[in-house]
């Protein structure tokens, strides 16, 4: 405990001067492109592309950490064709959830966690990432400061999305192929629990205050909502009458909306996140995955891997006021605190 | 006497309640137990068995791991159709061609346990000859027949060479497919077979069912097959069901070119979805026999 609250005093006093120097500007918003291999980086304010930032592999996965300077990566090894013969995935000496320095644009930091890591949370203090590996049905613990592996989890069958609470006590890890959810105590670092969800659990998402997680089931085609302090489920919402396909959730900074990116449907659906009830349905580009919203919770961004290109919606008018040629096939999107 | 607790030692056993109250919760659920029959083939059919005793062994050993995180237990017994009742099982595996399929199937019925098809495409298993016991995953006949009739149309007319209609191929990658694929090849060092996907689904949805169901008995996985919510993720991409006029699991099928040299290759999947509002169901009974016209009528 006595280590993390030091680690945070040293993270605050690093991160402060970068932060002091970006407020003045909007955020900026930042995509990973699966098969370009690199990341798009576009100014919110003027939804121009800024940056492309190649990272050397397939990339996934991407966060913000507490400190804006730093934007995370989940790169792998082996790149997809769809429709075309593949060859056997095999773990590579690429495979690494990299640290890219906005200023510079350039990688400066590589973490191990483990084998192809897709998607991966950071903590809200900024000093730990948690991967999930695919095909080792773990979750693995980095500590950001050292680099260190702390912890490995043994979770659910092909795991994938990873998310740690606002209120820094939990982390819960979706597992595709056991339709299942680890539910990790940052506290004591023990597995509490496996919740069972609906089918191909794909991303998850906490409510500001940390009482509620949000679980998208890809196959299920359903939004699942948790209570966090008594694990139970408490409502599993069908998505466009269950063919949505969702994939990326993201709750509003406010805690009142949830937004799903449907990647079948191509569209947005917000829900109001406490009465669970469809507010809007928003047309994007094709196959939206990753979406996420500015800290002022006025514009929501998806990353649409079938058109390239990224839709910016303006959450007050509910329609898309810009579309941003990406890279090929883009996957995440992460805005900058 | 009063018994006072402090503060200090209510919120310590506050803190031991809660963290043994999920242990306590998987406890008090009776322990499901799935016990699976599974009837080697024949030596004319070594080919099929032996992908069905791998696609077995990867859903046992994934439904174990499923139970490692949920409880319960899940077992194979190799057996025959004479000593299946001896066994207490929930389900049978087992047949390579229409005949063996069918004594199966019967067999199940007798029984009173489950039988799922993995292996044989033959319509008159769904139709005049059907049975309520039975499950078929692997895709009939006439949906395979449907499939290349679509592939051939939205040709408009050229002809479409060698062209073959499976229900599983080892070089699909979209849906996940790359990853299932991956894990059979890296386990036994060869391509997953339609046979293998087959049974590998089959142990896949009784564990699933039973686990949901919270029995493994026939009759509770039988009850949870028949509900109308009940579906399952197969890699393809949509949520799959069985209809409930013949037990057939609905599904995508795959459009493969043959070269002169026997190897597939991937030309589409089928049917084909024209606007993302279609339901997964109606899409996929596009695909075989429908409701009306089966001749399956499940003896009472």
């Amino acid at each position: 405990m006595r280590e993390r609250s030091y680690l945070v005093a040293a993270a605050v006093l690093l991160g402060g001067g970068a932060h002091a120097a970006r407020a003045q500007s909007a955020p900026l918003v930042f995509v990973s492109n699966e098969l370009s291999k690199n990341v798009t980086v576009i100014d919110s304010r003027t939804n121009r592309v800024v940056a492309t930032i190649p990272v050397g592999g397939r990339a996934r996965g991407i966060q913000v950490g507490r400190d804006p300077s730093r934007v995370y990566v989940a790169v792998s090894g082996e790149t997809p064709h769809i429709g075309v013969n593949t060859a056997m995935k095999t773990t590579s000496s690429i495979d690494a959830v990299v640290a890219i320095d906005v200023a510079s644009r350039k990688i400066v930091r590589r973490y191990r966690v483990g084998s192809d890591p897709e998607q991966f949370g950071i903590t809200p203090d900024g000093t730990r990432i948690y991967a999930s590996n695919e095909d080792g049905g773990t979750a693995t613990a980095v500590d950001v400061r050292t680099g260190r592996q702390i912890g490995t989890f043994v979770v659910g069958i092909e795991p994938e999305g990873v998310a740690v609470s606002p209120d820094r006590r939990w982390v819960y890890v979706t597992s595709e192929t056991s339709n299942s959810v680890s539910v990790i105590d940052e506290h004591t670092d023990k597995v509490v629990d496996n919740l069972l969800v609906d089918l191909r659990p794909r991303v998850a998402a906490f409510s500001p205050d940390s009482k509620r997680a949000f679980i998208t089931a890809e196959v299920g085609g359903s939004l699942t909502v948790v209570d966090t302090k008594t694990r139970q489920i408490i409502k599993t919402i069908p998505i466009e009458r269950g063919e949505g396909k969702p994939v990326g959730v993201v709750v509003s900074p406010d805690g009142t909306r949830v937004y799903v990116a449907n990647g079948h449907t191509n569209n947005v659906s917000v829900f109001d996140a406490r009465s669970y009830k469809l507010l809007a349905t928003i047309p994007v580009g094709k196959r939206p995955w990753g979406i996420a919203i500015t800290p002022d919770g006025r514009y929501v961004y998806t990353a649409n891997g079938l058109s390239n290109d990224i839709s910016a919606i303006d959450t007050a008018t509910g329609r898309v006021i810009a579309t941003i040629k990406g890279g090929q096939r883009p996957w995440g999107v992460a805005i900058a605190r | 006497m009063t018994f006072v607790l402090t503060r200090r030692e209510f919120v310590r056993r506050l803190s031991l309640v809660t963290a043994v109250a999920p242990l306590v919760r998987h406890r008090m659920r009776a322990p499901v137990v799935v016990r699976i029959g599974v009837v080697p083939g024949d030596n004319r059919n070594a080919a099929p068995t032996h992908a069905r005793q791998q696609g077995v062994a990867m859903g046992v050993d994934e439904a174990k791991r499923a139970a490692s995180l949920f409880g319960g237990t899940i077992e194979t017994i190799v057996t025959t159709a004479a000593d299946a009742p001896s066994h207490r099982l929930s389900a049978l595996l087992g047949g390579n061609d229409a005949a063996s399929c069918s004594a199966l199937a019967n067999a199940a019925a007798a029984a009173g346990i489950l039988y799922v098809n993995t292996a044989c495409t033959s319509d008159a298993l769904r139709g005049a000859e059907c049975n309520r016991s039975a499950y078929h995953v692997i895709p009939s006949d006439a949906m395979l027949r449907d499939a290349l009739a679509l592939a051939r149309a939205s040709e408009h007319g050229t002809a479409g060479g060698s062209l073959v209609a499976v229900a599983w191929d080892p070089s699909l990658v979209r849906f996940g497919a790359d990853t299932l694929n991956a894990r059979f090849r890296s386990r036994f060092g060869t391509g997953m077979s339609p046979d293998a996907w087959g049974a590998w689904f089959a142990v896949k949805i009784l564990w699933e069912s039973a686990l949901r169901a919270r029995s493994g008995s026939a009759a509770a996985i039988a009850e949870f097959l028949a509900r109308d919510t009940t579906q399952f993720d197969g890699y393809k991409g949509r949520p799959l069901s069985f209809r409930a006029w013949n037990h057939q699991l609905r599904q995508p099928l795959y459009i493969m070119t043959r070269a002169a040299n026997g190897a597939l290759t991937y030309a589409a999947e089928q049917p084909v979805a024209h606007s993302g509002e279609e339901s997964s169901r109606a899409l996929l009974d596009q695909l075989g026999t429908a409701a009306a016209d089966s001749p399956c009528h499940f003896a009472k």
